[in-house]
């Protein structure tokens, strides 16, 4: 069968029929929904697209159903999500990354673990003390803005989360200049952006601390610095409004993966 | 405090303050801050200020999930991989949702028993924790070395014995596995092999002799996923710490 000919229906139809064949233990062929997953994503056609929510909605479900981060009664919510990643992150120029129908399922799974897994973060970001209330209302209207443009759940949240990453880099970036000493970067960097106490610390680099009670000196040394520093106290302020939005800092002495050019969309 | 106004200067110094806002001060220190209103107000500061730079600062360079999704399906490209997998071994949070998204993504029967292809045939077992055994259970079989703590697995008819192995260099672990039949009559098909795949992606391979013996040496101390694979079986053990 010439697929390119064939019509968005009875390729649909026919993918209904290899997966329920495929479900009973049959010989089955996996090329009609792979080719229904193609003309979605590299065509953008919107009847493949809806074969594709169509049939895969059921599988979804049961993966979200069993994913132990989502909450049952939101289970539709976290559906919707997962095609909405699944969407934005699948360009036509990725599709040849994946060869075959397994593939492309897999990652569809991979989209349903990871919106939940975005959202644990965002809720466990957010049992700390607002952005707002550290910052003023400017990150605040930031998230509320970078929502409106986008319109959708989905972009929302991605564009909001990098919102607060920024955020975070900004801040990085301020300490970073008050904080030049290696130790003492450290021992921010491990206790604030990877939440780690003294004792991992001391654990994690010994090369760098003599026990526990150094990092304990050298982390109250530099809050202590921190507390009173201009530069920190304007970052906090409305004083910082002019400078603080362009303001980057070096980079961490570890990772910077999250300033990728190509992240702002939310996809990787 | 030396702060002025504290009821006994010098009893509790400004690391133990700040260990008593991290929850792990001595009982005297707590009692000190208890009955100290200076000491006590300084306490609520620092918390506060703690509370603060965690918040801004949680976890802004960690990959978002999406990235960390890509990394466990293998979809990055070869330098951003080396990146995250750094700061996979540095960031708890990451290590454990890279850990979580793996186990996920792994057992799904729609996904895995593909009709066509090279997954065709395989069976895979997940291997339950049966219990830990004393070393001596290893005695007398192909281990060698002197294991301390020994964890038993069964998965189908097969029980798996891992422990740790003799002598690894400082800060590096070892691994001794051995692999026998319920019945006795194990028979190891040539080529079979044993995986340990780090958090980080990274995977080392050792083969399995034909009387069930494997081992590793000179590893990263971390939380590694086992796979045995023996013809078609595949025996995976998800989770396998690994201390120095």
């Amino acid at each position: 069968m010439d697929l390119s000919r064939t019509s968005a229906g009875d390729l649909a139809a026919a993918c209904r029929r290899e997966t329920d064949r495929f479900r009973s233990g049959q010989p089955s062929a996996d090329e009609y929904c792979f080719e229904v997953f193609r003309r979605a994503i590299c065509d953008r056609d919107e009847a493949a697209w809806e074969a594709v929510v169509v049939q895969y909605r059921g599988v979804v479900l049961t993966w979200v159903q069993r994913h132990g981060g989502a909450s049952v009664e939101d289970a539709d919510y976290w559906v919707n999500r997962t095609f909405d990643r699944f969407w934005s992150a699948m360009r036509p120029e990725r599709f040849g990354l994946f060869e075959g129908l397994s593939r492309v399922l897999k990652y569809l799974q991979m989209c349903a673990a990871t919106a939940v897994l975005d959202e644990l973060r965002s809720q466990r970001a957010t049992a700390h003390e607002s952005l707002d209330q550290l910052f003023g209302t400017r990150h605040g209207a930031e998230r509320e803005s970078a929502g409106a443009e986008l319109g959708d759940p989905a972009g929302v949240d991605a564009e909001a989360s990098a919102v607060e990453r920024l955020a975070g880099q900004e801040l990085w970036g301020a300490i970073a200049a008050e904080v030049p000493e290696e130790g003492e970067r450290t021992v921010l960097y491990y206790s604030f952006a990877l939440g780690m106490k003294p004792a991992e610390i001391a654990g994690k680099r010994p090369d760098l601390f003599a026990g526990v009670p150094d990092v304990y000196r050298i982390k109250r040394n530099v809050l202590e610095r921190l507390r009173r520093s201009p530069a920190m106290k304007r970052f906090a302020g409305e004083s910082a409004e002019d400078e603080a939005g362009a303001r980057k800092g070096p980079p961490t002495p570890f990772t910077r993966v999250t300033q990728r050019p190509d992240q702002s969309g939310g996809t990787a | 405090m030396t702060t002025t106004g504290c009821i006994d200067p010098g009893t509790v110094t400004p690391e133990s303050l700040l260990a008593y806002v991290d929850g792990e001060a001595p009982p005297d220190v707590v009692r000190h801050v208890s009955l100290c209103p200076t000491c006590a107000a300084e306490a609520a500061d620092l918390a506060a200020l703690q509370r603060r730079l965690g918040h801004a600062l949680y976890r802004f360079d960690c990959p978002p999930g999406q990235t960390l999704g890509e990394y466990a399906l293998d979809l990055v490209a070869p330098e951003e991989r080396t990146v995250i997998a750094r700061h996979v071994l540095d960031c708890l949070r990451c290590t454990a949702e890279l850990r979580s998204l793996r186990a996920f993504l792994s057992g799904d029967e729609l996904l895995e028993v593909a009709p066509q292809g090279l997954l065709a045939g395989i069976r895979r077992t997940v291997a339950t924790l049966f219990a830990p055994s004393p070393s001596r259970d290893l005695a007398g079989v192909a281990l060698r070395g002197g294991p301390s703590i020994a964890q038993t697995y069964r998965a189908g008819e097969l029980t798996l014995t891992l422990a740790p192995g003799p002598q690894p260099r400082r800060g590096r672990a070892s691994l001794m596995g051995l692999i026998v039949r319920e019945d006795g009559e194990l028979e190891i098909p040539a080529g079979s092999t044993a995986r340990l795949l780090a958090p980080t992606g990274a995977a080392e391979s050792a083969e399995i002799d034909d009387l069930g013996n494997f081992a590793f040496d000179d590893l990263v101390p971390a939380t590694y996923a086992l796979e045995l694979q023996l013809g078609d079986d595949v025996v995976v053990v998800e989770d396998v710490p690994m201390a120095s």
